[in-house]
């Protein structure tokens, strides 16, 4: 159905060719261009990506096409070379990359490390989840002194996250009227990481009342949600946190919302969940690879690639039918903005975990990510004694594109930003090797994010995808 | 209005161009939003545009 043409000479690391159903990409890496070509026009860069220069490219083209018709697309394809679009070569940004001007600007409070769930696939350490530690109100308050007194920011970002954040509503309550008192000159923004299921009506007025952003774990279809998200006595969850779900979209929402799933190897056909999502009312829908040892029986495999791409692909489709159909749902990772979007320094930087974006405990310790939490070596100091760790913050400060060999030689780096560092440090056993399976995942996501942007041309996007999925 | 024939341009990216901008680090760190497990800098939004 679809192949992909990833060239391993010439500009392979500068650009990016593949097909899908007879719709023909290059994705120009330097410039961030997107282009679409016909079968001339591809032929073409197929051979100046191999090293080959015009006059042989179109040596070979004519072999196949009418010359007139060779050199017009030769034109076309010069003119965008020229207006630097097209076959750019990299700037070696190197000087962009982040030295010690980045500092401190948002803080993921795990104000809760109990949970009343408890999720197969939960990447929190079983111990922690297990304790009752709820953050309490000196660590709550050191955690955002140390925030604003670090950041050099206008712009701050407290996450609440778990465990359960909602176990703790009076610890998040706290946390938002002290952030707002004592940093009022700040632009605060709160996100709330919840499981849904206790989503009751004052949780949801709190949080409209200080517009936080909902993060609502939910994974789809009754069967594959009850299969992992469980409670302690192993009952499914998924009745309750539709009821929620549903009573949080008749009410109206919030300002920003994302219901988030995990899939596993048990849902590989996960854009059946994104359907179900979405009928339940959600606009906003996020669904995220579960992050797990290869010895778990639902982690991802290298065998499952395929079908996880086409997955993607399947899923880019089905979002412009509805799209065509009046029904626009926003998956997370096909909003992009190519035209926009952040600059050069951040796309070297990536997450910013471990010096722009740190986690804490219950008990005040900082950790570079939520992901690191519970695993002592990752340990980077205390809220109430800053930073103690510092050369750790030094090592995720310089794990940026540039110093992460195989980033620099793939075309998606500047859209990935270098990966998950804590896939890379717990998976890979290395902070500046990125997790490989990861990294696949990301490139068959980010092609079909591409091609979900292409689909949206005039004319292009709903009768290619209907008669695609036929 | 593009008139080309053999080559449509769906995107003309910028990436070449904020040369002056070296990263003033308002925008939110990358993995906040949704994701939280799975991060891509691609799809954010710079604070700066956004003010």
């Amino acid at each position: 159905m679809r192949s992909s043409a990833e060239v391993k000479c010439g500009f392979s690391p500068d650009l990016h060719l593949f097909q899908v159903d007879g719709c023909y990409l290059a994705f120009d890496v330097n410039s961030g261009s997107l282009h679409r070509l016909d079968e001339v026009a591809w032929h073409l860069l197929q051979q100046l990506a191999c090293g080959g220069d015009w006059a042989l490219a179109r040596q070979e083209a004519v072999r196949h096409f009418p010359p007139d018709v060779v050199d017009e697309a030769c034109r076309e394809l010069r003119e965008l070379q020229e207006g630097g679009q097209l076959l750019t070569k990299d700037q070696g940004w190197e000087d962009f990359a982040p030295g010690g001007e980045l500092g401190l600007k948002a803080l993921c409070l795990n104000i809760a490390h109990t949970c009343n769930l408890s999720c197969k696939y939960c990447f929190v350490p079983e111990q922690l989840r297990s304790g009752r530690d709820l953050m309490p109100p000196e660590v709550i308050r050191a955690a955002l002194d140390f925030l604003i007194r670090e950041t050099p920011y206008e712009f701050l970002t407290v996450d609440f996250f778990g465990g359960e954040p909602l176990l703790n509503l009076e610890g998040v309550k706290l946390a938002v009227d002290y952030a707002l008192e004592q940093g009022k000159e700040k632009k605060w923004k709160f996100t709330l990481t919840t499981n849904t299921s206790l989503l009751d009506d004052e949780a949801l007025a709190f949080c409209r009342r200080h517009n936080i952003s909902l993060v609502l774990s939910c994974d789809g279809r009754p069967e594959v949600h009850n299969r992992y998200r469980v409670t302690g006595s192993g009952a499914g969850t998924s009745s309750l946190v539709e009821r929620r779900l549903k009573r949080f979209f008749e009410t109206g929402g919030c300002g920003e919302y994302f219901v988030r799933g995990t899939y596993t190897r048990s849902n590989l056909d996960f854009a059946e969940d994104v359907r179900y999502l979405a009928r339940l009312g959600a606009g906003s829908i996020s669904l995220e690879p579960v992050v797990a040892p290869a010895c778990r029986p639902y982690a991802l495999r290298y065998e499952d690639l395929d079908r996880l791409r086409e997955e993607y692909f399947r899923l880019a489709r089905l979002l412009r039918e509805w799209e065509a159909s009046g029904c626009r749902v926003s998956f997370y990772h096909f909003d992009f903005d190519l035209m926009g979007g952040p600059c050069v320094a951040k796309r070297l930087t990536g997450c910013g975990a471990g010096y722009q974006y740190l986690a804490v405990t219950p008990a005040g310790e900082i950790y570079p990510c939520h992901q690191f939490v519970g695993h002592p070596d990752y340990r980077l100091g205390d809220v109430r004694e800053g930073i103690t760790n510092p050369e750790l913050r030094e090592r995720f400060r310089r794990a940026h594109l540039y110093n992460k060999k195989p980033c620099r030689s793939c075309w998606a780096r500047f859209l990935c930003g270098g990966g998950c560092h804590a896939q890379a440090a717990l998976l890979e056993g290395d902070l500046y090797q990125p997790y490989p399976l990861s990294c696949e995942l990301m490139r068959a996501r980010l092609e079909a994010a591409l091609y979900y942007m292409a689909q949206g041309l005039p004319g292009k996007g709903a009768e290619e995808a209907a008669a695609a999925s036929r | 209005m593009e008139t080309r024939k053999h080559v449509q341009t769906v995107v003309a990216g910028s990436l070449r161009k904020p040369l002056q901008e070296n990263g003033c680090g308002e925008c939110q760190t990358s993995c906040q939003s949704a994701c939280k497990t799975s991060c891509t800098v691609g799809n954010q939004a710079c604070a700066v545009r956004q003010k």
